[in-house]
């Protein structure tokens, strides 16, 4: 029997916790240069030295005074489990801000393992830290790692199990200054009446909390026996720390901390002055540049696009040709009949249709990825704040909508960063509106159907038209449901850092796999049954194809829906491969390729559902136009609403349901009408 | 084995073997469909119920946030 030690990383955002797990556990959690990437506890596992370690990765936070989800969730991991021991990970370059947590973990009085990560930056700014010193100042193990590359990760390990298995409590004294230390004792020792509630907390870190007026340990102090007397005890001290240092008692605790880390960086932390610029500041001389900084964003995205277009023809090519002989040999191999329909015009059709598309779909992930780790995106969020402002939201809010750009269920998840309840709400309801990387598909082969020339402004107005509805629905909700102001907010703006060439790929390989996986799990057996009930029932006679289709289940349940649709512009196929969007957004491209494979025989197998699309009188420019919009409105699909609902409950859920649909169909009609009257 | 062959040659199998082909043609087609409306019914049970066992939410969906891999 091996002995487990669970261990907590935690530490501010930003700081390698996540970068250190993975290195430890060998997992791939996400990694991002920017605060606010891990928003979930995530739990890993590691057999070392006999020991088997449970290893958890925590949201970083800046103090233990939770303010967004994401902080409750790290700050009640360590109060509520208690873990063995908590590695508290620190940035190097900062390491004042940083030890101001660590100060935090030590009056909880947790076995903390320390770690300065990044050490490679610090070194490269001339920093240098003495560890040996800070480690004796502080009392506790201090390790330097460079998470990148894994070094030191084994060594805290190591440090670890020794003070796991050092078993008397840990004797950390965070100092307050002889003044202060005064009305501390005061406090403790009339909390300390209550036996019950001292083994259940930790009394220092209460005392100091209360004196910082903490919300949380006043909630805590009801459950304490004598709490009217440990008040009026608090009330009195607190009277007095204010009237003593003239300042807010929560401002003086924290001085005094500052003071402290002071006092102990000062002996253990060398700079030598760097006098010249360096490359981040650079880099943002240019694009944080108060004028140029918006262009260039646009500019950037731009060429995201663009070269994700370009780039990614070349593959999408093969692989329809690819898809292209297993229909031919399919239709060799198979007799004629149901089965052979089924794999040719149900599986090969839908699956291969959307299959042509993963290249893009990888691409686009690839570059956001790129921008993410380089550190360009707290920029951008930044770059926007003030222009988000205007719509109500947050610069904050920006983060999740860009991630929306991939798919809308890590981006709603990211909304977690957010501070306030109200804004959390409103960026849930409109990440949607960011176009996930499923509706990509169903853009491009509508535009590139409709609009061969314009193909890639088409779907860039895919993006600008959401983007737009996004700001202006937010304003809307900050009007009417969620009135009150947006908070300010501060973004951490990271140092640039290089994106490894092994995360880039390791990114490309996750994505495509992520697609293969999905097209085989949930495209294939959806392609099959919306094969069946286009299918079925078979005609007496030897009908054509399409009146067959018309007659089937599907053809039934799209006629009924025909007062619903005609007003914009939607037939029954329309109206059907919609329905399956909700599914998954790709399904629309698939049950397309079954609908529309009409007249794909053996004579015709070269014939792309671009031109089957074209050929159907249903369709014209404009209606492409109408349905891209209305894949773009419409609810996103199950997997995002399962989780909207997991962060906002049924009611807003239902709400934002009902809004969603209302409008995209009202959206669709007054562009479908004003389309053809304007004779389109 | 005889089935097989003509499915290769590509001829609409002819007397018996014709017969048997249609049902059996019939038994794979009903059990193709049947495995993938339970499937997708089981996993969109799953996904509003439960999360799987690495605590992904939706496993068809490309976002390593919501993911955890083991290697
Ligand atoms: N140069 C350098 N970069 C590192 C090191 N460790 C991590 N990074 C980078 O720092 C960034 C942040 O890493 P994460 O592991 O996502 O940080 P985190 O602490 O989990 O962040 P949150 O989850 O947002 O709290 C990423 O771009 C990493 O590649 C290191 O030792 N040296
Ligand atoms: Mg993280």
């Amino acid at each position: 029997m091996n002995r487990v030690i669970t261990i907590a990383l935690a530490g501010n955002p930003n700081t390698g916790k996540t970068t250190i797990f993975n290195s430890m556990t060998g997992s791939h959690q996400k990694v991002g240069n920017y605060a606010g990437v891990t928003v979930e506890k995530r739990e890993g596992r590691r057999k070392y030295k006999g020991y088997d370690f449970h290893i958890h990765d925590l949201p970083g936070v800046y103090s233990l005074t939770a303010y967004s989800m994401d902080e409750v969730v790290a700050r009640d991991f360590i109060i509520n489990e208690k873990p063995d021991v908590v590695i508290d990970v620190l940035d190097s370059t900062n390491i004042e801000r940083n030890l101001y947590l660590c100060l935090q973990f030590q009056e909880l009085n947790v076995p903390i393992v320390a770690a300065l990560n990044l050490n490679d930056e610090a070194v490269s700014r001339g920093i240098q830290i003495d560890e040996k010193r800070l480690s004796e100042i502080l009392r506790m193990p201090v390790i330097k790692t460079i998470g990148k590359n894994g070094a030191g990760v084994e060594a805290l390990l190591d440090k670890a199990v020794e003070v796991f298995e050092r078993k008397e409590k840990p004797d950390y004294e965070v100092s307050y200054g002889h003044e202060l230390e005064g009305d501390i004792q005061v406090v403790i020792a009339s909390l300390e009446k209550d036996g019950a509630f001292c083994a259940r907390y930790p009394v220092r870190w209460c005392a100091v909390k209360l004196i910082e007026k903490d919300a949380r340990a006043e909630e805590l102090l009801e459950s304490h026996a004598f709490a009217d007397g440990v008040k009026a005890a608090l009330k009195e001290r607190v009277r007095r720390i204010e009237e003593h240092f003239g300042r807010d008692a929560s401002t003086v605790v924290s001085e005094q901390r500052y003071g402290y880390i002071h006092g102990a960086t000062a002996e253990a932390v060398t700079r030598r002055p760097v006098d010249k610029q360096t490359v981040t500041e650079k880099i943002d001389r240019v694009l944080m540049d108060r004028v140029l900084g918006f262009p260039l964003f646009l500019l950037i995205l731009w060429l995201v696009f663009q070269t994700t277009f370009t780039l990614g023809a070349y593959p999408m090519g093969w692989i329809e040709m690819f898809f292209g002989g297993l229909s031919s040999v399919a239709t060799a191999f198979i007799p004629e009949g149901i089965l052979r329909s089924l794999v040719v015009d149900g599986v090969i059709a839908g699956v291969g249709g959307v299959s042509s598309f993963i290249p893009l779909i990888v691409l686009l992930f690839m570059f956001i990825s790129i921008l993410e780790d380089s550190g360009y995106m707290s920029r951008a969020a930044f770059i926007m704040d003030k222009f988000l402002h205007i719509f109500g939201l947050h610069g904050q809010s920006f983060l999740p909508m860009i991630v929306g750009v991939g798919c809308s269920v890590p981006a709603v998840m990211a909304a977690r960063t957010l501070k306030n309840a109200r804004d959390r709400i409103i960026t849930v309801m409109v990440t949607p509106f960011m176009s996930c990387g499923a509706k990509l598909p169903v853009y491009v082969l509508l535009a590139g159907a409709f609009f061969p020339r314009y193909a890639g402004t088409v779907v860039l107005s895919m993006y600008v038209v959401g983007t737009l509805l996004a700001l202006f629905s937010s304003l809307l909700f900050r009007k009417t449901v969620l009135r009150g102001e947006s908070t300010p907010f501060v973004m951490e703006l990271p140092p640039y850092r290089l994106p490894t060439v092994k995360g880039i790929l390791w990114h490309v390989r996750e994505k495509t796999f992520g697609y293969l996986k999905k097209a085989g799990l949930v495209l294939l057996p959806a392609s099959m049954l919306i094969w069946a009930v286009t299918s079925f029932p078979k005609p007496a006679l030897d009908v054509p194809k399409d009146v067959q289709m018309a007659q089937s289940y599907a053809g039934k349940i799209g006629k009924e829906m025909a007062p619903v649709l005609a007003p914009i512009g939607f037939d029954w196929k329309i109206g059907i491969a919609a329905i399956t969007g909700f599914a998954a957004k790709e399904m629309v491209v698939s049950t397309m390729g079954v609908l529309y494979r009409v007249e794909a025989g053996p004579d015709r197998k070269s014939d792309s559902l671009r031109e089957a699309l074209r050929r159907d009188p249903a369709f014209s420019p404009l209606v492409a136009y109408v349905l891209m919009l209305f894949m773009l409105i419409v609810v996103p699909c199950f997997a995002s609403l399962s989780v909207i609902y997991a962060e906002i409950g049924w009611r807003w859920l239902l709400f934002a349901v009902t809004y969603w649909t209302a409008l995209a169909w009202l959206l669709c009609f007054i562009v479908f009408q004003t389309g053809r009257l304007l004779g389109f | 084995m005889v089935i097989m062959f003509h499915c290769f040659s590509n001829r609409a199998p002819t007397g018996v073997l014709a017969m048997a082909w249609a049902v059996i043609e019939k038994i794979i087609v009903a059990v193709l469909l049947m495995a993938s409306a339970s499937y997708l019914g089981w996993r969109a049970y799953r996904s509003v119920f439960k999360k799987n066992s690495d605590g992904c939410i939706c496993d068809g969906c490309p976002s390593s946030a919501s993911c955890s891999k083991k290697k």
